[in-house]
């Protein structure tokens, strides 16, 4: 299990929350530090783009632990409400725990306000979510992506503990393969700074959106241990969300 | 008030170690923290491992992976038309730029400001906070609260989770029926007010940097056009020297009408700018 | 064992045997014995008036409210306790406030009504509510992107959406005074002088700029007490069309 504790100090642990197991240091004979590492790394990479009346949101289904591959199909993203979609890479099982409190909370607020939650709403509810577990963060990368509420592309990364924005440039990437896409989403979409080249980037359709976060996938998953298998496609418009998996090598 | 949601989780709430005293401590006092429940981990001494394991502050050296975004460059000085704010917009994950275009400050109200650095999500989760406070104290008082007043709420709300690893170099500031105002609040606790003997602060990494600008060149008498220019110019050598630094400045006029955003310029073009000016002062 | 009606009321939880809970039914009655606050909507906005019965001449009127804002695209008018009123008041702010913390976004007028009804029928269940119902009927106006809305929440629990109501104790002639004059198609300006021509017809005292408080909110501005100036403007309209009849 990955471990996110250090283990300096003596310090001892209630024994109800061992979890990194007992042992005994066999060339010391000294007993070993009991940790408490409640999280794994699982991987897993979410690139989003947000158009002028569309967002795609796209993240790969390999669920990976240490050097192994534990499934090839596992679901990344959360259909939240049809405008909005959330997707994380991270601890697994955090990202699972996040999932069912947002969902309940969707639920929750579609019955008491008789709406549906809106993408605004949905961002800034899951930024107070991670970090009311601000002393013991949920392992889970965000993206947010959906429409706001003038039916305009919205997109949002967040660290482990909420501080999120929306991207200016309607772009943004988070999780494993992060550092490897998002100099290439800045190229080709970015408008701020010189490093990426043209001070006017042309406006892309939903189809080439689509596309190139493929291609970008397919590139990423050649550099990236985590990555791979397949890619969950969510393209959201004013009509809908559409999805679609996207199949890449399983190596 | 009922900030917090979240299902209860019976293994790991509180009753832990000296933190959930602490908790229970303020909810007692009153002080607006009684429904935030903060889930803790199930171990012996919360306060010491979230310290040690979930602050921005520590991570870099060891490899830890939840890596929170922080890096900044902030600085604001009071003089005789207000006071300038300004600031950089680089979010660093160790060394990996998370954002070139954080928005660094925080407008709490329409009359007062607050800025960024250490923790993103710590100074932004507790200035939002603190805007909530604000305008609470503000409908039932019907009348603004004072700077001096709202840096205090902040400030204790810092005092109250101190030694739990949050991480907040902020300066709260506006104008209010004593003028303008300008306070310091940090994740310790502590609370500087500026005045005539220390008219300014810098917080962040490239604070050494901006405070060396401030500090050659800041007068009191400076007109609103000179003070802006100061702004600029103590950001941009601080973006220069600190790799934690960068992206976009934008500078804030405090008034007694409230704030304005003057500039926003890419940091980019100050280096053309500042070192055509340094060329022609050395070549006249 | 229970001989007669009173003895019915003798606890909150405790029903009549025709079903009726008299501590409540009391409540309401407080709230009939109040001053009397109307409440009009209109496509532009919603007007809020109130009475301000004033108990002596040497008495303050600026330090009676009868009108608080909630937040800024919103407010609400009260008959009955007053004190009861601050606390539910208290209540919605923060349920406002905390709204907004959570979605980045204000909250619905609805939303508060069933907020500030939630917590009138949980008396008793806490440190800082009454143990008895509270004595109060709220006329609650707002502005949101349903447009503009008046809610009635009352101590029973209940609320209910309105075109225009009066509350209070001279509900009863101004109920039927807004159900002659009243049109869903009215200028904010004309809800404006209605609210104050039955307000002058129900009150006891002359109406004057001391003795009433008006409010409203539109979409444009949010919430705004009409100020003095205003109001004598308003009163003096109000005067001569009725004279004139």
């Amino acid at each position: 299990m990955a471990s996110i504790a250090s283990s300096e100090g003596d310090r001892t642990l209630d024994p109800a929350m061992q979890v990194g197991g007992a042992g005994v240091d066999v060339a010391s004979s000294t007993p070993l530090q009991h940790r408490f590492s409640p999280y794994s790394w699982n991987g897993g990479t979410v690139l989003a783009v947000a158009g002028k009346d569309y967002c795609v949101v796209a993240t790969d289904k390999r669920l990976a632990e240490g050097y192994s591959i534990l499934s090839r199909k596992i679901d990344r993203a959360l259909q939240l409400t049809d405008k909005t979609v959330i997707a994380c890479g991270g601890s697994h099982n955090d990202v699972e725990a996040l999932y069912n409190h947002l969902k309940l909370r969707a639920v929750m607020y579609k019955y008491n306000h008789e709406e549906d939650l809106s993408t605004i709403g949905a961002a800034q509810l899951l930024s107070n979510t991670l970090y009311y577990k601000r002393f013991f963060p949920y392992y889970a990368l965000a993206v947010i992506a959906g429409l706001d509420d003038d039916g305009v592309g919205y997109v949002a990364g967040y660290d482990a503990v909420g501080s999120y924005l929306r991207s200016r440039d309607g772009y943004t990437a988070n999780g494993s393969a992060a550092a490897i896409a998002m100099p290439i989403l800045d190229n080709a979409l970015g408008k701020v700074g010189v490093s990426s080249g043209l001070d006017e980037k042309p406006e892309y359709s939903i189809a080439d959106t689509i596309e190139m976060l493929k291609d970008i996938f397919v590139t990423v998953g050649e550099r990236d241990i985590l990555c791979g298998d397949a890619v969950d496609i969510y393209a959201i418009t004013a009509t809908g969300t559409e999805h679609e998996v996207f199949e890449l090598k399983a190596d | 008030m009922d900030l917090l949601q979240a299902p209860p989780r019976g293994l790991f709430r509180e009753s832990h170690g000296a933190s959930a005293t602490r908790m229970d401590m303020a909810s007692a006092a009153g002080m607006g923290h009684d429904q935030m429940k903060f889930e803790l981990p199930g171990v012996q001494h919360p306060a010491e491992f979230v310290s040690q394991n979930f602050s921005p502050g520590t991570y870099e050296d060891n490899g830890k992976r939840l890596k929170f975004s922080k890096g900044t460059t902030t600085l604001a000085f009071i003089f005789k038309g207000g006071v300038i704010v300004s600031v950089d917009s680089r979010a660093s994950q160790g060394s990996y730029i998370g954002s070139q275009t954080v928005k660094k400050v925080i407008e709490i109200n329409p009359y007062l400001l607050g800025t960024m650095a250490g923790g993103a999500a710590d100074c932004l989760f507790w200035e939002r906070n603190l805007g909530m406070q604000c305008r609470m104290f503000e409908l039932r008082n019907k009348e603004r609260i004072s700077v001096a007043a709202a840096s205090k709420l902040l400030a204790n709300t810092m005092n109250y989770y101190k030694g739990m690893g949050l991480s907040m170099g902020t300066m709260i500031t506006g104008w209010d029926k004593r003028g303008p105002q300008l306070f310091y609040v940090d994740n310790d606790g502590t609370r500087l007010k500026a005045d005539g003997d220390k008219p300014f602060f810098c917080v962040g990494s490239g604070g050494t940097y901006a405070y060396g600008v401030l500090d050659s060149s800041y007068s009191f008498d400076l007109s609103d056009e000179e003070a802006i220019e100061l702004g600029k110019r103590a950001i941009y050598h601080a973006t220069y020297r600190d790799a934690y630094s960068g992206g976009v400045n934008n500078v804030y006029l405090v008034k007694e009408t409230g704030w304005t955003h003057v500039f926003s310029g890419d940091t980019y073009h100050h280096h053309d700018k500042y070192s055509a000016e340094r060329e022609a002062a050395a070549n006249p | 064992m229970f001989a007669t009606r009173t003895e019915y009321d003798r606890g909150v939880n405790t029903f009549s045997p025709d079903g009726r809970l008299f501590q409540i039914e009391y409540s309401l009655q407080a709230v009939n014995m109040g001053s009397t606050s109307l409440g009009v909507c209109t496509k532009e906005g919603v007007v809020l008036a109130v009475e301000k019965k004033l108990t002596s001449p040497l008495v303050e009127a600026d330090s009676v409210e009868k009108i608080m804002e909630i937040d800024q695209h919103m407010g609400a008018a009260m008959s009955g306790l007053v004190a009861d009123a601050r606390t539910l008041v208290e209540k919605a702010r923060m349920e406002a406030q905390n709204h907004l913390f959570t979605y980045n976004h204000p909250i619905r007028v609805q939303s508060t009504a069933q907020a500030i009804s939630d917590v009138a029928i949980g008396f008793g269940k806490g440190d800082d509510v009454p143990s008895r119902p509270f004595g109060v009927a709220l006329l609650l106006a707002g502005c949101d992107e349903r447009g503009p809305q008046l809610f009635y929440t009352d101590p029973s629990g209940s609320f209910s959406k309105w075109e225009a109501k009066a509350i209070g104790s001279g509900a009863q002639g101004a109920t039927n005074a807004l159900q002659e004059e009243y049109n869903s198609g009215m200028s904010l300006d004309d809800g404006l002088e209605l609210c104050l021509k039955i307000l002058k017809q129900v009150m006891e005292e002359k109406i004057e700029t001391k003795n009433v408080e008006v409010a409203v909110v539109t979409k444009e501005e949010g919430f705004k007490v009409i100020d003095e100036e205003q109001l004598s403007e308003l009163i003096a309209r109000v005067l001569v069309s009725s004279t004139n009849i």
